[in-house]
């Protein structure tokens, strides 16, 4: 016992060292997967109010860009409902559009992350899907009362389906470099993607709408099973973010009814 | 009273951190990190388990604002391990009692003390913000881009608060 307790006090410091090493290599490694892990959250709320009161400072410094985004989505909606000129997924009648104000996120990150001030309190849940007016840009992973913290595709872990209209699906995967750039892998040999067609994500009926994401810029063809790989560049600007909508299905309920496990 | 002014400029360091530094729209290759300051500016008196204790605290906080696990906790617990080290290689020995820091010294052994550790701690933190080596061109691009940034920042602040001490 005496022994123990010299060790103790003698290696004390490397041990508190120990200690500290373990405990951030545990949160990290929680972080890793997609779906968000308790320990990280506690305080989560507190630290997006935090992060508030910072974005109304932060904010006066980006009015010029908000103000050229709202005005460009105005000058959209005014020009009429057709659908090549309106964004797509408005004119979905099955989800409710909540919008948020964006409060903090990143881009330069290999993980990026945004926190909106929108949260339990205006029925936002996990699993739901964000879009800005140009694009999709990725679910909500974790909610407090009145925050959601949103994995966008600028996340390892932010892969999402997509898919060209007739052309089929395949999975758009960010690899860490450009915001303004994604890749999407595995569309079909016979479906060669051209330069300009429009990528749509592809998500669960849960999550949101099938919703404009990028334009193809180039396409190549892989070796081994021919399938192409296309560099798509994102139609959401990451960079200049203000607010955001959360796509909430109307009669989640019945879909609910629907997927319950066979007896 | 010491404590007192270590917690106030700690808030100072992370206000200014988070109020403007923090997704700057400078690079899209990482983001600087000021708020290594003040590692460098806490005195050479300070006890390894006071050390490591403050480095936990700092890193759980940034990592908390910055919604990734535990990257800065990991590498400011490097930083402060391998600061007595550097410190005693690039400067030599100091009393133990010493109420001064790294920032308290003429400009260039502080930025031959700060670039040092300030390259350690941004390898750690982008490697892990990576989980692993994937992208290596983009994650070295990364971690000297971020790293000169904020070493500039960082003469700069040495300029504006250790001027008697500036050669």
């Amino acid at each position: 016992m005496r022994q123990l307790i010299l060790f103790l006090a003698k290696y004390r410091s490397t041990l508190l060292l120990i200690v500290f090493v373990l405990i951030a290599l545990l949160r990290h490694s929680l972080k890793n997967p997609a779906a968000e892990h308790r320990l990280n959250n506690m305080g989560f709320g507190a630290v997006a109010g935090i992060h508030d009161g910072l974005s109304s400072w932060k904010q006066y410094w980006r009015l010029e860009a908000i103000n050229e985004e709202l005005a460009r989505e105005n000058a959209r909606l005014r020009s009429g409902g057709t659908r090549a000129s309106v964004n797509h997924f408005s004119n979905s009648t099955d989800y409710d559009f909540i919008p948020a104000r964006i409060v903090d996120y990143s881009y330069t990150k290999r993980n990026n992350y945004i926190i909106v001030h929108a949260g339990r309190r205006d029925g936002i849940r996990p699993g739901m899907g964000a879009m800005t007016a140009n694009g999709w840009i990725g679910s909500v992973v974790e909610v407090s009362n009145a925050y959601a913290h949103i994995t966008p595709i600028l996340h390892s872990k932010g892969n999402i389906g997509a898919r060209i209209s007739e052309k089929g699906l395949g999975e758009l995967h960010w690899d860490g470099t450009d915001p303004s750039w994604a890749t999407l892998f595995d569309i079909q040999r016979e479906n060669r993607p051209m330069p300009g067609d429009s990528v749509y994500s592809f998500t669960r009926t849960s999550v949101g709408p099938s919703t404009l994401t990028g334009t193809v810029i180039s396409a190549v063809q892989n070796n081994e099973d021919l399938t192409w790989t296309a560099k798509v560049a994102l139609s959401a600007d990451f960079k200049n973010m203000n607010w955001l909508y959360i796509s909430k299905l109307k009669d989640v309920e019945s879909l609910d009814s629907l997927q319950i496990p066979a007896l | 009273m010491t404590i007192v002014k270590n917690i106030f400029w700690l808030v100072l360091v992370l206000l200014v951190q988070w109020g403007f530094l923090q997704d700057l729209p400078l690079t899209v290759y990482g983001n600087p990190y000021l708020y290594l300051w003040f590692f460098l500016w806490l005195p050479f008196g300070v006890t390894r388990m006071g050390l490591y204790a403050i480095a936990f605290a700092v890193g759980t906080i940034m990592d908390a604002f910055e919604q990734s696990g535990g990257a800065h906790t990991l590498a400011c617990l490097a930083l402060v391990t391998a600061k007595p080290w550097v410190e005693n290689a690039l400067i030599g020995y100091r009393k133990s009692d010493d109420s001064e820091g790294v920032s308290h010294l003429a400009l260039a052994p502080y930025l031959t003390t700060s670039s040092v550790l300030v390259l350690l701690h941004h390898s750690i933190l982008f490697t892990a913000e990576n989980y692993g080596f994937d992208n290596l061109v983009l994650l070295a691009v990364r971690i000297i881009v971020s790293s000169l940034i904020t070493l500039v920042l960082l003469a700069i602040t040495h300029a504006l608060f250790s001027k008697k001490y500036a050669a």
